[in-house]
């Protein structure tokens, strides 16, 4: 699979939000108006491309049971890598970085943008929930694991910057409707979050035509 | 195993020390004031001044967005810690509190109410059960409404402690029948009945109804009070309190909380000297 088909396919084909329905709260609770969608969005690209180079670093360096482990390297005299089989520590050292990272934005947005700060609000934080995030991360380790270094390394960042980008892509597109819901005459046991949802579920079925796109 | 624990211990401490020294690289310096504000205020969060809780009006007033005085509870004493904190002069407080335009204890019922015991409740069900349907339905929302404990149900029926008011409006709100007014200190007459039925209908349900005899309308020398649709109601920018209204009227409708407050010390009203900041 070459890299722009894998890129392409993250971002419409397997899009974390409408095929792989992860991400949905900060999708429901941040697509209202456009700017804080868009701010949300970028938010998440850098959350995901940089949790994917880090946890890639993590899973490789610490978890794996490869020649690479730093554990073997220092006490794998006379064992083999498999010993030093850690992976089942992957969920929380994830969740780690992931967290660390997202408190690191939120200090640089406090700092730099106050104003998307601001915006975002509670949704910042939450990021570090973003079971999209730990979607991709856990996702990469499955589809990437037992490429060379080098190639794995690449394609975790660049389905990282994906993932971040269909998020974006779809939170884009869900504000701009849900700007125009808000003025649209929609029966009143409907308005609001349900009729988004009905949206979100037209959405996800106009992107299952993107299948076609691979053979 | 102990790789397990050097794994995520080396990791945490790692990540521990990134982020604090990031902390220190994007650190964002909060404005002083806000904080000291913050504790100047009552912290009720009771939302009378119009913003989101005590902390948003913390910051509105740091802002410029909100007057120092915008503080109802915290009244006078309040207003005066901001002041100095924001380094502005406080303009002068009037002090208010919430006056209960009804005093019809011995009104009785037209039927026997079953229903929950809430005054907006009852008040749903045919105006709720009094003869008078402008008058009080003494089940208490006012009193379990006022966060400051200062409406009490004595014999069943509302009174005010104007010493404890600090007159957030709450009970105003909470009122079906609309009885409360928010009102200065300082004007001490009021017409204890909301009731615009005619002067007969009033009577014959309620011994301190306003009749609508327009005595007092004749008696006012500064043309303070007016009987619209059956009721006296008293024009605050022209009363000066002088309490000739509440001699005349028949029915002891119109009363003078003058005795009453000098009792409690809260007449006549301290004014605070300013001093120049």
């Amino acid at each position: 699979m070459s890299y722009a088909l894998l890129f392409i396919s993250i971002v419409l084909i397997n899009n974390f939000v409408l095929a792989k329905f992860l991400g949905l709260c900060p999708f429901i609770g941040v697509s209202r108006r456009r700017p804080e969608a868009m701010g949300m969005g970028y938010a998440v690209i850098f959350v995901m491309a940089m949790a994917s180079a880090v946890t890639w670093a993590a899973y490789f360096y610490l978890l794996a049971p490869t020649k690479a482990n730093v554990f073997y390297r220092i006490m794998g005299e006379g064992r083999t890598p498999a010993d030093f089989d850690f992976t089942y520590l992957q969920t929380i050292v994830f969740i780690l970085v992931i967290a660390t990272l997202v408190q690191l934005v939120e200090m640089f947005l406090m700092k730099m943008v106050p104003a998307l700060y601001k915006s975002l609000g509670i949704y910042l934080p939450l990021i570090t929930t973003n079971c999209a995030v730990l979607g991709v991360a856990l996702l990469n380790i499955k589809d990437f694991s037992r490429l060379s270094p080098a190639e794995s390394f690449f394609r975790t960042v660049l389905q990282g910057l994906g993932g971040g980008v269909g998020f974006l892509l779809v939170l884009f597109l869900m504000s701009g409707i849900r700007e125009r819901l808000d003025r649209a005459e929609v029966p009143p046991a409907l308005k609001g979050v349900p009729i988004a949802f009905i949206c979100a579920a037209l959405m996800a079925l106009a992107f299952m035509g993107f299948l076609g796109l691979v053979k | 195993m102990i790789e397990p624990l050097i794994i995520l211990g080396s990791l945490g401490l790692l990540f521990g020390a990134g982020l604090y020294i990031a902390s220190r690289v994007f650190h964002v310096s909060v404005d002083p004031r806000l904080e000291r504000i913050e504790s100047a205020l009552p912290g009720a969060n009771c939302g009378a001044c119009g913003l989101a809780g005590c902390a948003g009006f913390a910051r509105a007033i740091v802002h410029g967005s909100a007057e120092v005085v915008g503080c109802i509870p915290g009244g006078e004493a309040v207003s005066h810690l901001i002041a100095d904190i924001m380094g502005v002069k406080a303009k002068e407080v009037d002090k208010q509190v919430a006056v209960l335009h009804c005093a019809g204890r011995d009104v009785a019922d037209r039927f026997h109410y079953v229903g929950m015991k809430s005054c907006n409740a009852a008040a749903l069900f045919q105006g709720g059960p009094k003869s008078c349907l402008y008058g009080c339905i003494r089940f208490g929302d006012c009193a379990l409404a006022c966060p400051f404990g200062a409406i009490s149900m004595i014999d069943g029926f509302p009174v005010v402690d104007e010493g404890k008011c600090t007159a957030c409006g709450k009970c105003v709100d909470a009122c079906p029948k609309d009885l409360y007014d928010l009102r200065s200190l300082k004007k001490l007459v009021h017409v204890a009945c909301r009731s615009r039925e005619t002067g007969k209908a009033t009577r014959s349900v309620c011994e301190v109804g306003c009749i609508a005899c327009k005595k007092c309308e004749t008696v006012c020398p500064f043309d303070a009070v007016h009987v619209s649709d059956n009721l006296a109601v008293i024009d605050y920018d022209k009363c000066t309190s002088c309490g000739k209204c509440v001699s005349e009227c028949p029915t002891n409708t119109i009363r003078n909380f003058r005795e009453e407050r000098k009792a409690k010390g809260l007449w006549p009203v301290k004014v605070r000297h300013e001093k120049n900041v």
